[in-house]
C-alpha cells in the first residue's frame, strides 16, 4: 500500500520533469551542430569537390577554400585526428570522384592524441551527426542518444533561449571553413598565453597513440594513393609565442615520421610551422591564423599546391 | 560506475527495484551482483584484487574466532600482511622504488634503474582494504563474530555504495545489517533521495564548477599571479570538501534508500575551532579507524608525553601515505600531525594569552577567531594536497606574503581567470555564492534541524525546492564526466 502510494506520487513528481526534457531534446535537436551544419554542406558539395582540407582546428580556421583556384572544401573540425580524417574520406570516397588534391594536417600533437583523451564528447558529437562510432565508444553514454547531454544541459537551455545567435553552426560557412576574429578577441597572443597553450598541447602527447594514428594516416594515404589523388601534408603557421614553447624533440620526432610518409607514399609536405610571412595580425590567438591569415595562408597553398596541379592536369 | 553518471542513473533505481521485489533470502545475492557489475564498471580485471582480499579475510576471520593464544594473533597478522602486502603493490611500490633509483645513483651504488611496475592503481583499494581489515581486528577484539556466510562477507567489502570511497564501515555497524530484511519504507527513500540530490549538487555544483578554477592553477602555478594562488587554494577547500563530502551523502543516500544505515563522514568540517576538532568532523570514518586500529594499538595517550607526541604525529603521518604515494601527501599529513602536536605543547599559553588580551570574555570574537586560525592552517595544508609537486607547493605557499601587492591588479587576476577555461567575473561570483549558501545551510543546521523543519512544510513548498534543486544541478551541474578526488586513494 505504502509502496503504491509512493510511486503515484513519485510518477506525479518527475511528469513535469520528463516533460520538461523532452521539450528541451526536441528543440535541442532542431539547432544543428557545427557538425551537422558542414556535413550538409558537405553532402551538397561533394560530387564537386576537387580540392579537400582535413585535419584539426588549424586547418579549420587557417584554410579559407574560397581562395583555391579549384572548388574545395574545408573538412577539418577541432581535434579531428586521423581516425576520424580516415573515416570521412572513405565514408565518401566514391562520391568525391572529381578531388584531385587533399591536404592533411600534420601538425606538433597530431601522431599522439586520442580524442576521448582531450575532450570526449567531440567523438559523440562525431557519432550523432555523422555516424561515426569511434572503436570503444561507451554505449552507457548519455551524449550517444541526447542532444541535451551532449551539449550540456545548462548549453541546450542557453541555446534554446538564444536560438542559434551562441553560434553552434554560426561560423560555418557553405565551404566549411570556420574563420576565427582577429587577435585578441579570445586569448591574447603572448608568451604567457602561448606558453600555456604550448605546455597544454605538449600535455596531451601520448607516444603511446602514435601507431594507432600513424595506421589509420596510412589507411587514408594508401586509399587515396589508389584513386591518383595527390596529398599534402602540412604543418601549419603558429605564432612564434607558441612555436618556442614546443618541445624539440617532438617536432625533430614529428619530421622523421613525416620523412618517412613522404618517401612511402610519395606525397609533398610543406612545414609553415614558423614561416615569417605571418605576423601577429594574422592570428586570432597564438597557435591559429584568424580570418585575414587564412587568406593569406590559403593563397600561398594555391599558388604552391593548387595552381600546378591544375596546370599539370590541363597540359 | 560513478554517481554522477547516467550509467548510475539507469543501474540505480533498476537494482533499488530489484531488491524489494526479490525474496529476502536472494536480496544479499542481488546486491552482491549489483557491487560487482558496479566495480567492474571501472576495470573489471581489477575485481580478482577484491576477490583476493575477501578470501583472505574471510578464512583468517574464521580462524581467528577458533584459535587461541599466539595461533589468534598470528593469523590476525598474517590478515593485515596480505592486505598490506596488496595495497604496497599496487600503491606503494613504483613509490618506493622511484625513491630508491634517487638514493642508490645519489650514493653510486648502480648506475641502472630498478623496474617500475607498468600498473593502475585499482580505483578506492585504500578503503576496501581498510574495511577488510577493519573486520579481522574487530574478530580478534572479540568485538564481531566471524561471519560464516561467505556471500555476506563479501557483500560487506563489496556493498557497492560505499564500496569505492567509503565511508570506511565497522564490521558491527554493516554486516549484521545484511542479515536483516529490510522492508520499503517511503520516508527512508524520500530522505534518501533527498541527500543523494544534495551531494550531487555539492559535487557537479560546486565541486566541479570550482574546479574549472583550481585545476589550470594548480597545474600551472608560475604562470598565475599569487593572488590567482591563493584564491584557487580558498576554492580547492571547498571543492575538496563538496566533492568528498557530496559522494559520501550520495553513499549514504544510497544506501538509506534500500534500508541500510552508513555512518556520517563529514560534519560541517569548517566550523571547527581546532585541528582536532576538524579531524572528528573531516573523513569521520578514517579518522575514527586510525584513532581505534593504529594510535590506540600505539597506547595512544597514556603513554609517556614524548610518545604521545609521536603518536599523534606518526598517526597522521601514516594517514598522509594513505591518501597516496607522493611525498606531497605526506607532508600534507605530518603538518597536520605537527599541527596537533603544536597545539597540544602550546595549549596553555594560548589559553594565557585569551585571558591576557580579554578574548575569551567575549565568545563569539573567540570562537570566530578560532575557527578562522583552524580554516587558514587546513588550507595551508591543502596545498600540499593538490599541489602536483612539493617544489609547486613550495611555490605556492611562497607567493602568499606577496598576495597584498596583487590586490590592486585584481583585474588582471580576472582576465587569467577567464583566459582558458570557461569562467568569468559572473561565474566565479556565482561559486562564491554557492560557498556562502552551503555554509550558511551548514550553519542553520547546527542551530536547528532543517530537515525537520523541511519536513513540516506544505508539499507545494517542498516539491518546489526539490524542482529547483534538480533543475539547479542540471543547469548550473558541470558534466564533464568529472572522477570524485578520493577515488585516486
Amino acid at each position: 500500500m505504502e509502496q503504491k502510494y509512493f510511486i503515484k506520487r513519485f510518477l506525479l513528481f518527475i511528469i513535469p520533469l520528463v516533460i520538461l526534457f523532452v521539450f528541451i531534446e526536441f528543440n535541442v535537436r532542431k539547432i544543428p551542430s557545427s557538425y551537422e551544419a558542414k556535413k550538409t554542406y558537405f553532402e551538397k558539395a561533394a560530387d564537386s569537390v576537387e580540392v579537400l582540407v582535413l585535419g584539426n582546428s588549424h586547418m579549420l580556421h587557417g584554410i579559407n577554400p574560397d581562395y583555391f583556384s579549384a572548388k574545395g572544401f574545408n573538412l577539418a573540425s577541432g581535434f579531428q585526428n586521423y581516425f576520424y580524417d580516415k573515416e570521412l574520406a572513405l565514408k565518401y570516397l566514391d562520391r568525391l570522384k572529381k578531388v584531385k588534391l587533399v591536404f592533411i594536417s600534420a601538425d606538433y600533437i597530431s601522431f599522439y592524441y586520442r580524442i576521448e583523451e582531450v575532450a570526449d564528447w567531440i567523438d559523440y558529437g562525431y557519432y550523432r551527426a555523422w555516424g561515426i562510432r569511434y572503436p570503444g565508444l561507451s554505449i552507457w553514454d548519455s551524449r550517444n542518444y541526447s542532444n541535451f547531454m551532449l551539449y550540456t544541459p545548462s548549453n541546450s537551455l542557453k541555446y534554446i533561449l538564444k536560438g542559434d545567435k551562441l553560434g553552434m553552426s554560426r561560423n560555418v560557412k557553405t565551404n566549411g571553413f570556420n574563420p576565427e576574429d582577429s587577435a585578441g578577441y579570445k586569448e591574447r597572443v603572448d608568451d604567457v598565453n602561448g606558453k600555456m597553450r604550448a605546455d597544454y598541447h605538449t600535455g596531451i602527447i601520448n607516444f603511446k597513440r602514435q601507431e594507432e594514428n600513424i595506421k589509420n594516416l596510412e589507411t587514408l594515404m594508401a586509399a587515396l594513393q589508389k584513386r591518383n589523388i595527390r596529398v599534402v601534408l602540412v604543418t601549419m603557421p603558429v605564432f612564434s609565442t607558441y612555436s618556442k614553447f614546443c618541445d624539440t624533440t617532438i617536432i625533430s620526432r614529428n619530421n622523421d615520421i613525416i620523412n618517412n610518409m613522404v618517401s612511402k607514399y610519395n606525397c609533398q609536405y610543406k612545414n609553415y610551422f614558423t614561416d615569417q610571412h605571418f605576423e601577429i595580425a594574422d592570428f586570432h590567438d597564438n597557435d591559429h591564423l584568424n580570418y585575414i591569415g587564412a587568406a593569406k595562408f590559403t593563397r600561398m597553398l594555391d599558388t604552391e599546391f593548387v595552381k600546378p596541379l591544375l596546370s599539370r592536369q590541363l597540359k | 560506475m560513478l554517481f554522477n553518471s547516467f550509467q548510475f542513473l539507469i543501474f540505480f533505481p533498476v537494482v533499488a527495484v530489484i531488491y524489494f521485489l526479490l525474496p529476502f533470502k536472494y536480496r544479499w545475492l542481488h546486491l552482491l551482483i549489483a557491487s560487482c557489475v558496479f566495480y567492474a564498471a571501472f576495470i573489471p580485471a581489477y575485481i580478482l584484487i577484491l576477490f583476493a582480499t575477501i578470501i583472505i579475510d574471510y578464512i583468517a576471520g574464521i580462524m581467528i574466532a577458533k584459535s587461541a593464544g599466539k595461533k589468534r594473533k598470528w593469523f590476525l597478522v598474517l590478515s593485515i600482511v596480505a592486505n598490506i602486502s596488496i595495497l604496497a603493490v599496487f600503491k606503494y611500490y613504483n613509490f618506493f622504488i622511484e625513491n630508491t633509483n634517487v638514493i642508490i645513483h645519489k650514493l653510486g651504488i648502480v648506475t641502472y634503474d630498478l623496474p617500475y611496475l607498468n600498473i593502475i592503481l585499482p580505483i578506492g583499494l585504500s578503503f576496501h582494504t581498510f574495511q577488510a581489515m577493519s573486520y579481522t581486528i574487530e574478530v580478534y577484539r572479540g568485538n564481531q563474530k566471524p561471519e560464516r556466510h561467505f556471500g555476506i562477507y563479501a557483500l560487506y567489502v563489496m556493498f557497492f555504495p560505499q564500496l569505492v570511497a567509503g565511508p570506511i564501515e565497522r564490521p558491527q555497524n554493516l554486516l549484521h545489517q545484511f542479515h536483516e530484511e529490510k522492508y520499503f519504507n517511503s520516508a527512508a527513500v524520500v530522505s534518501g533521495l533527498r541527500l543523494m540530490i544534495w551531494g550531487l549538487f555539492k559535487k557537479v555544483v560546486i565541486a566541479d564548477r570550482l574546479a574549472l578554477v583550481t585545476d589550470p592553477v594548480f597545474n600551472d602555478p608560475h604562470l598565475h599571479t599569487p593572488l590567482a594562488l591563493a584564491m584557487a587554494t580558498f576554492f580547492f577547500c571547498f571543492q575538496i570538501f563538496c566533492d568528498f563530502s557530496g559522494y559520501s551523502d550520495m553513499a549514504i543516500g544510497a544506501a538509506r534508500i534500500m534500508g541500510f544505515k552508513l555512518m556520517k563522514n563529514f560534519d560541517k568540517p569548517y566550523q571547527s575551532k581546532s585541528i582536532s576538532e576538524f579531524w572528528s568532523r573531516w573523513h569521520i570514518s578514517l579518522s575514527t579507524w586510525f584513532k581505534d586500529y593504529l594510535y590506540i594499538s600505539l597506547g595512544g595517550n597514556r603513554v609517556s608525553i614524548p610518545r604521545w607526541y609521536f603518536n599523534l604525529f606518526f598517526v597522521f603521518l601514516v594517514s598522509g601515505f594513505w591518501h597516496g604515494a607522493n611525498w606531497t601527501f605526506i607532508i600534507w599529513g605530518a603538518l597536520h600531525g605537527f599541527y596537533l602536536v603544536f597545539a597540544v605543547i602550546s595549549k596553555k599559553y594560548r589559553e594565557v594569552l585569551a585571558r591576557v588580551t580579554g578574548i575569551s570574555k567575549i565568545p563569539w570574537l573567540y570562537n570566530s577567531l578560532q575557527t578562522a586560525t583552524t580554516f587558514i592552517l587546513v588550507m595551508l595544508a591543502w596545498v600540499f594536497f593538490r599541489a602536483n609537486s612539493v617544489d609547486d607547493a613550495v611555490y605556492i605557499l611562497q607567493q602568499f606574503p606577496k598576495i597584498v601587492q596583487d590586490i590592486p591588479q585584481l583585474h588582471h587576476f580576472m582576465r587569467l581567470v577567464g583566459l582558458n577555461f570557461p569562467m568569468n567575473f559572473p561565474q566565479l561570483a556565482t561559486a562564491c555564492l554557492l560557498i556562502f549558501f552551503m555554509e550558511a545551510f551548514h550553519y542553520l543546521q547546527s542551530r536547528k534541524d532543517v530537515t525537520q523543519l523541511f519536513e513540516r512544510l506544505p508539499i507545494f513548498i517542498r516539491w518546489s525546492a526539490y524542482y529547483a534543486a534538480i533543475l539547479i544541478i542540471l543547469f548550473m551541474g558541470v558534466f564533464e564526466n568529472r572522477q570524485f578526488i578520493y577515488f585516486q586513494f
